[in-house]
């Protein structure tokens, strides 16, 4: 028991420092390089006049703290979707809830922007949250039909499909300037982020992590299986309409604002889960959270960076070092239970 | 005596409000040990489905305590009542401490954090249960009847006043079987819990239970004390009723009876048995540790180790009686053998 508390406290710290550390990376790491005088003067008085201390301050800053709240955001979304499933490949991207918001965001970036109309905050993240839960309802609609998971995760791969064509299709018809904007969202970046979004996106994330963190309870009961947890006093029909709530809204603020971003879903909360080595709610809220964090911040500073001036697209990155984590992680289970 | 602890009246239980079985009516007293036993699909898991209020009675209604078990809150029946279920549990990257602690899930605050107090009565229950030395190992890697255990371990930790355990000894082998029932016994005596549950073998329910009940037909055939139920002309009905049943299961595949599991690969095991009286329980002897007291036919090798390749004293289903009326002397040996004697 102590060992375990130790291991826990060991890996928080990690985490902490990991994230503080890219964090400063992020901030000071680019086209224009900022020491560490300069970056006290730029938080100091909030921009000022140089042009230096403008990036900063306006493109630099808002897109890191983006890139660490929806990183956290999508891993904690993962989390609770794999709790969901009993399924440790479950997620936003696996099963097609990222593409049905990114589906309703396009539809409706479309329709605004045709009547010379700029979305607000709110309403892009109404949007994707509208397309994420049609999109998880379908697949709860599958889960109750499709009993094997491997076939449920296979569905949700071809609900993402469905949605990508159909966003593909409208894409073609919108006006000429808009499909450039549109095209780059629809890929996944943290570019775009400005002041005004990340207040709402601080928002939305941290009180879904909180909401998440106060779930830890029932979802370690629904961790046994579904009997066991109505035997032990969780109200079932209540826990998995606020478990699938929180987890589509995460994922819709995500994609509302930095479009459909593929592997830290799945790969955060396995590595989370090895590096704890345990799969207690109450510690891997928290923890995949800021694990989140650090890899997006990770994979941010690459995509800025690697090919600088030319920003690649997140989810190139983010699925460069997910993917592999991903297949070790079957690969591994795949032997846990051969000689199991 | 107990007061009685669960109860039922006009009870008709099934799905979607057809009723699979009608007027079950029984009580169970604290200390008290009830089985229900019948063929497969009659209902049995219905019952206690419905008792555990995963299911709504399509009629009637079951008293915890004597209070209506419907309107109770989650919380508050969660403290009275628990349950082992033939669920597989998930229990990822969790040890068998973990999961025995889950069974003080309606004791704790908001967000489960375990007190000194729960944690004292995880290890109180774990050492009755047999099973403190398993605290630190993945359950996902135990054995079968290791997992059974502390399965219990964890429906005893939630301080019930009613257990109901769904055939807590299938895919256990004769000597896990003995072992677990053995222990549930002695834990309902103990602690004066109402206990309910379902049993594949009336032979096991005869040895351990105050009453049966038995199902078949879409009724209640029988309830009351094991003795003057299970006659062996009883059991034989009762059997020739499961083979029946499973003919339908298994879509008439010929005279597959609960007995034979001829999927096993050394089917049959012993020539000279005949096929209808062999009993596939388990490919080894449970009563082997007994040495010459065993009742088999064996000898001794050179080396003087103990050989019954060709005894078939376990293997036939008439001597299934007589194995388990060796339950005491094996459940003392097992005992002292946990003990470390």
């Amino acid at each position: 028991m102590e060992q375990r508390k130790k291991r826990c406290i060991c890996a928080y710290a990690l985490l902490a420092v990991l994230v503080l550390l890219l964090l400063a990376a992020n901030l000071t790491i680019g086209s224009v390089r900022v020491g560490a005088d300069e970056l006290r003067e730029v938080l100091r008085t909030r921009g000022g006049v140089e042009t230096a201390a403008r990036i900063v301050w306006t493109l630099r800053l808002p897109r890191l703290l983006a890139a660490a709240l929806l990183g956290g955001a999508l891993a904690l979304s993962g989390f609770l979707l794999q709790t969901f499933f009993a399924n440790p490949i479950a997620g936003p991207f696996v099963l097609g809830i990222s593409s049905g918001a990114k589906l309703t965001v396009a539809l409706t970036l479309i329709f605004a922007l045709s009547y010379g109309r700029t979305l607000g905050s709110a309403a892009m993240i109404g949007a994707a949250f509208f397309g994420s839960v049609v999109a998880t309802g379908f697949v709860l609609l599958l889960s109750a039909r499709v009993k094997r998971m491997p076939l449920l995760v296979v569905c949700g791969v071809m609900i993402g499909y469905l949605c990508n064509a159909v966003t593909e299709f409208a894409v073609t018809f919108a006006d000429d300037a808009n499909i450039v904007n549109l095209h780059n969202w629809s890929m996944g970046s943290f570019s775009g982020i400005r002041w005004a979004n990340l207040r709402v996106i601080a928002w939305v994330t941290l009180l879904g992590a909180l909401a998440g963190f106060l779930l830890s309870k029932p979802m370690s009961a629904w961790q046994l299986g579904e009997g066991y947890a109505q035997s032990v006093g969780v109200n079932l029909k209540r826990f998995r309409l606020e478990l699938i709530l929180l987890s589509s809204v995460l994922s819709a603020c995500v994609t509302a604002f930095a479009g459909p971003i593929s592997f830290v879903g799945v790969a955060v909360p396995h590595l989370m889960k090895s590096l704890f080595r345990t799969a207690k709610p109450i510690v891997m809220v928290p923890a995949c959270f800021l694990g989140g964090a650090a890899f997006c911040l990770f994979c941010d500073l690459l995509a800025r960076t690697l090919f600088a001036p030319t920003d690649m697209n997140i989810s190139a990155v983010t699925a460069v070092f997910g993917a592999p984590v991903v297949i070790w992680m079957l690969v591994d289970r795949k032997a846990g239970q051969a000689d199991g | 005596m107990d007061e009685i602890v669960l109860h039922t009246k006009d009870l008709a239980v099934g799905y979607g409000g057809k009723a699979v079985l009608r007027d079950v009516v029984f009580s169970v007293r604290g200390g008290e040990l009830l089985t229900l036993v019948g063929p497969n699909g009659a209902g049995k898991s219905t019952i206690l489905k419905t008792l555990a209020r995963q299911l709504a009675p399509v009629a009637g209604t079951v008293y915890l305590g004597g209070e209506d078990l419907a309107p109770m809150r989650e919380n508050a029946l969660a403290r009275r009542l628990s349950i082992v279920t033939t669920e597989r549990v998930r229990a990822e990257r969790m040890t068998c401490a973990d999961v025995v602690a889950m069974g003080r899930y309606p004791y704790t605050g908001r967000l489960g954090v375990l007190s000194e107090a729960d944690k004292r009565i995880v290890d109180e229950t774990m050492a009755l249960v047999r099973v403190t030395e398993l605290a630190g190992r993945d359950f996902a890697r135990v054995s079968d009847g290791q997992r059974q255990r502390v399965l219990l371990a964890r429906a005893i930790c939630q301080e019930p006043e009613a257990l109901l355990l769904d055939e807590p000894t299938s895919f256990l082998d004769v000597r896990y079987k003995l072992e677990f029932l053995t222990t549930l016994q002695t834990l309902a005596r103990q602690r004066r819990i109402a206990v309910v549950m379902s049993l594949h073998e009336p032979e096991c329910a005869a040895r351990v239970s105050d009453t049966v009940l038995c199902v078949r037909d879409g009724a209640v055939d029988r309830v009351g004390k094991p003795a003057e139920i299970l006659t062996s002309a009883y059991i034989e009905t009762l059997y020739g009723m499961e083979q029946g049943s499973y003919d339908a299961f298994f879509g008439g595949a010929g005279d597959r009876s609960f007995f034979q599991n001829r999927g096993c690969g050394s089917f049959p095991c012993h020539k000279g048995v005949e096929e209808a009286e062999f009993n596939c329980l388990f490919c080894y002897c449970p009563l082997y540790a007994l040495g010459d007291r065993c009742g088999g036919s064996f000898h001794y090798t050179e080396k003087g180790v103990k050989s019954c390749v060709d005894c078939a004293f376990p293997h036939r289903r008439a001597n299934y009686e007589r194995l388990l009326a060796r339950w005491p002397e094996l459940a003392e040996l097992t005992k002292r053998k946990q003990d470390g004697v």
